[in-house]
């Protein structure tokens, strides 16, 4: 077994029993605020369920881990900040118009209870303690932030590459900070809450940043800001300029450089949050990170196999010849700087 | 016009599929690279030899629209498939 398939297996392993007392518990508490709405709820839980979501899930769980918090300590962390995770995703469905069967007041309920159960969690846990009450404003205010600042065309937004843009950028998950660093202060290990707060938002970035690459055609279509969008074209995020922005994105994969200075920079902030992972001794989010980066150059490496296979299918039907059959072995292009500074051709050949 | 007899080097292949690309993903360009590849390779930063000129001088712009649009289609590259939450 490799390493990744071992940690897939580590990391997605359906019959955790900690998975399943949190989802009964994600479910009791329903029941008991809003039975009417528990079907409902079940489906959203679902959606959660997916693979893709061990990083939301396991947070609580690999920082109390490391910070020697008993295991019910980060079940119930784990089980408020799930509360908090349906409340985030319920409502940006909201906002898009995107609640599918659900009518628009159930939605509503829904999103008002899972908000209730959020915060009902975490003052049983936290009771009054202001410092961490002060940490979940923060989060929320970063959130809200970022998500308002994400909503409109992105004419404003830093770029997303940049170190402000990728902070921005992380903050559209900041609440998942908040059952961290209630491990920290139920740990009593305030002093590592900014190390740690640093390696989310890095793991966060690279997460969005990913997420987004995966997403640019949707989010074009649906009239969303897109970071990867953003990347290939400066343009503003705006109907009017959907087809050039789209235009921009497609030369940024075959004709550019296949958004690899994108991937690298998602690279770079996994680099930096393992860094301090593995500083705190977090090794269950130092697991995760090295398969998120293995995760990451497969799809460069795929994304950049896909655009070669695609051009080279198109000169083929083009043509009715390989490309070989093209490019004489000598003297083939000569070298021209073109307008925009890239290089297209070679005076030389290479062939003796 | 003489036919190639080993595979050329790395930076002629890319150079010509990225001109061609161009055109795929550019009506503008495409229109121009069949009324006058020369040039249009030119401003790409390219030079044709005459071989690779007359072919693409051949090539039949109802075909290569019909590529194109295939082309486009292709594009998207929806690489993770994943449900987003941030």
């Amino acid at each position: 077994m490799t390493e990744i398939a071992r940690l897939e297996k580590v990391l997605w392993t359906a019959d955790d029993p900690a998975v399943r007392a949190v989802s009964a518990a994600f479910i009791a508490g329903m029941t008991r605020l809003a039975p009417q709405l528990l079907m409902p709820a079940m489906l959203a839980l679902e959606k959660f369920a997916r693979p893709n979501w061990s990083m939301e899930w396991y947070l609580p769980r690999w920082i109390g881990e490391a910070f020697g918090a008993p295991p019910q300590t980060w079940q119930s962390l784990m089980l408020s900040n799930l509360y908090g995770l349906a409340y985030v995703k319920l409502r940006d469905d909201l906002a898009d118009g995107e609640t599918g069967d659900l009518s628009d007041a159930a939605s509503h309920a829904l999103c008002m209870a899972f908000y209730t159960l959020w915060n009902d969690a975490y003052r049983a846990l936290f009771g009054a303690n202001p410092a961490f009450w002060e940490y979940y404003e923060r989060y929320l205010a970063q959130w809200s932030a970022a998500t308002l600042e994400g909503d409109h065309d992105g004419a404003g937004h830093p770029a997303p590459l940049s170190s402000e843009g990728r902070l921005q950028l992380a903050h559209r998950g900041a609440p998942l900070k908040i059952c961290c660093t209630g491990v920290a202060i139920l740990t009593n290990r305030p002093k590592l809450i900014a190390d740690m707060e640093t390696a989310i938002d890095h793991l966060l970035a690279a997460a969005v940043l990913l997420d987004h690459a995966g997403d640019w055609v949707e989010d074009l279509a649906a009239g969303r800001y897109n970071a990867f969008v953003a990347y290939a074209s400066g343009l503003p995020q705006i109907v009017a300029n959907r087809e050039q922005n789209r235009q921009r994105v497609h030369e940024e994969l075959y004709l550019g450089a296949t958004a690899r200075p994108y991937y690298a920079a998602i690279r770079e902030e996994i680099d930096a949050a393992d860094d301090i992972a593995q500083a705190i001794g977090c090794e269950g989010l130092h697991d995760f990170l090295v398969w998120l980066d293995a995760e990451t150059l497969e799809i460069a490496e795929r994304l950049a196999a896909d655009v070669a296979g695609r051009l080279s299918t198109a000169m083929s039907e083009l043509f009715g010849v390989e490309i070989d059959a093209l490019v004489p072995a000598d003297r083939t292009f000569g070298l021209k700087e073109s307008q925009d500074g890239k290089t297209y051709g070679n005076t030389t050949t290479g062939c003796a | 016009m003489e036919k190639p007899t080993v595979t050329p080097p790395p930076d002629a292949r890319e150079g010509l599929e990225r001109l061609i690309g161009k055109a795929l993903l550019d009506d503008d360009f495409r229109a121009y690279l069949l009324d006058d590849p020369v040039a249009a390779a030119g401003e790409a930063g390219l030079e044709l030899t005459d071989y690779q000129v007359a072919r693409l001088k051949s090539l039949n712009p109802g075909a290569i629209e019909v590529v194109a649009a295939a082309f486009a289609k292709g594009v998207g590259l929806n690489v993770t498939g994943a449900m987003r939450l941030w």
